[in-house]
């Protein structure tokens, strides 16, 4: 009887350092981020490629998700994402160039979504337009049940002449747009879900120089990149003939 | 992610056909001679539950029409060795089963009582708290506006009119210039909620000229007009 008493008691024990650690393991809140040197050594253990050299800024996008733009040996200006995870700061995603991207922070609220870039000064971006675009569309079922799609363009732009990173949290415009669309595009049978997936609006950027025309920023795209699991959506970079005008605008 | 909104209707219609199965357990109960141990007897209910169906989807609610009994057939597995235990379960076994043919009539009921109690195509059903609401422009033909007080608060004076959905998208359309567009909604309604214990979400957009609603939802668009405009600002007419 004693014996099983102290079995028991040696069990609890366990179950309750078990949750302790478990706890600890996976809920600790973050401490403070790694120092510069930690911080490259850290992008480049989990993407050799990336030869990041310099940490230029560390931007809370969450509690437990950082924003840190990079440069490399060879002047490339990177991206990575880190994560608090596992009782550690990692970097998750590591881009080699700064092209802006939508980072799902925390996936399926899109209030804490995230427009991140990192533009080379080389390309000499004075401003960038960001758009979210829904297509205009009808839909006619059984040539009776009519739908319409108004056509959705939203713009924000952002100057990056004095940096060349930086991040955007979604204007909340955006996110009630992209919420309503969540209201009405449920995956077990909605109106909608047959036409459009899951993407029910595309992003887009457009970068500008200084005299406000469009130019291709060839040094901030078509870069390796490493893939660590943090939800992201490209950017389509966009054309003027892509952008609608209001008829009575002379431009 | 999907949103869980309260939804009264099958909330209740479920509650009440729970209800009836345990009354009827209950009798059940009393009425049996040989006892089984009364817990038991409500698990092996739960487990007759179980079974192979056959389900669809109306007005995105499911509806499930049960095939085989594969509820009953565990428990009969599980007891069919022990003496005078199954006799003592069969019953309840049983009735797990007749009850999915319950919820297949509530779950029909409460489709139908959703539209008596909250009419899918009344805008007072989407817009039954407009506190908070106000406007997002979502196209650059939007103008400086906002909602007006109170614009929303009287909806009797709304008119259902046809989706004129093909109209709608080649009127705008200036064959010289492609990139020179407005748009006939453009204005996001945010913030306005459905009627309590609706669960009926949907997405508002609101005419140019701010006297038309066009209401979507998982099933069907709704287009309403109204004599006054519901936004104030630099409105052009």
């Amino acid at each position: 009887m004693n014996k099983k008493k102290r079995l028991w008691f040696g069990f609890g024990a366990f179950v309750i350092a078990a949750t302790v650690f478990v706890y600890w393991w996976f809920f600790s809140s973050p401490s403070s981020f790694p120092k510069q040197a930690e911080a490259v050594e850290g992008i480049n253990q989990v993407f050799a490629d990336a030869h990041a050299s310099q940490i230029q800024d560390v931007i809370e996008v969450s509690e437990r998700k950082r924003f840190v733009p990079f440069i490399t040996d060879y002047a490339n200006y990177g991206v990575s994402l880190w994560v608090w995870s596992r009782n550690e700061w990692k970097a998750r995603n590591i881009s080699m160039v700064g092209d802006p991207m939508l980072w799902k922070v925390e996936e399926g609220d899109p209030s804490s979504y995230h427009v991140f870039w990192n533009i080379h000064p080389d390309d000499a971006v004075e401003e960038i337009d960001f758009y979210l675009m829904r297509e205009r569309g009808y839909h006619i079922t059984n040539s009776v049940n009519e739908t319409y799609q108004p056509g959705v363009q939203m713009k924000k732009s952002v100057t990056v002449a004095d940096q060349s990173y930086g991040v955007l949290p979604l204007p909340e415009g955006w996110s009630h747009l992209m919420e309503s669309f969540r209201n009405i595009n449920q995956d077990n049978g909605g109106l909608f879900s047959s036409m459009s997936h899951h993407p029910y609006v595309r992003f887009g950027w457009r970068p500008l120089n200084s005299e406000e025309e469009n130019i291709f920023p060839s040094k901030s795209v078509n870069g390796s990149s490493y893939s660590g699991g943090e939800r992201l959506e490209h950017m389509i970079l966009i054309n003027p003939s892509d952008i609608e005008v209001p008829v009575d605008e002379t431009s | 992610m999907w949103n869980l909104q309260f939804e009264l209707i099958p909330t209740l219609f479920s509650i009440f056909a729970w209800g009836v199965i345990l009354v009827i357990a209950h009798f059940l109960y009393i009425k049996q001679e040989i006892n089984p141990t009364r817990w038991k007897a409500f698990i092996v209910l739960f487990i007759g539950v179980f079974s192979f169906s056959f389900s669809w989807l109306m007005d995105s609610t499911v509806m499930r029409f049960p095939i085989l009994p594969l509820g009953v057939w565990i428990v009969y597995a599980a007891l069919k060795n022990k003496e005078a235990k199954w006799p003592a379960y069969r019953r309840f076994a049983w009735l797990g089963f007749w009850s999915n043919f319950l919820f297949l009539a509530t779950s029909l009921l409460s489709v139908y009582g959703q539209d008596l109690v909250y009419p899918p195509d009344q805008p007072s059903t989407y817009l039954a708290d407009v506190t908070e609401a106000s406007v997002v422009p979502s196209h650059p033909s939007a103008k400086e506006v906002a909602l007006r007080d109170e614009a929303l608060e009287d909806l009797s004076k709304w008119n259902q009119k046809a989706v004129n959905s093909v109209q709608w998208y080649k009127e705008g359309d200036l064959w010289e210039d492609p990139n020179k567009r407005d748009e006939r909604f453009p204005y996001l309604l945010k913030d306005a909620d459905s009627k309590w214990g609706s669960g009926a979400d949907s997405q508002v957009y609101i005419e140019e000229d701010g006297k038309g609603l066009l209401i979507t939802t998982m099933q069907e668009q709704y287009y309403y007009r109204t004599e006054q405009s519901v936004l104030v600002g630099e409105l052009d007419e």
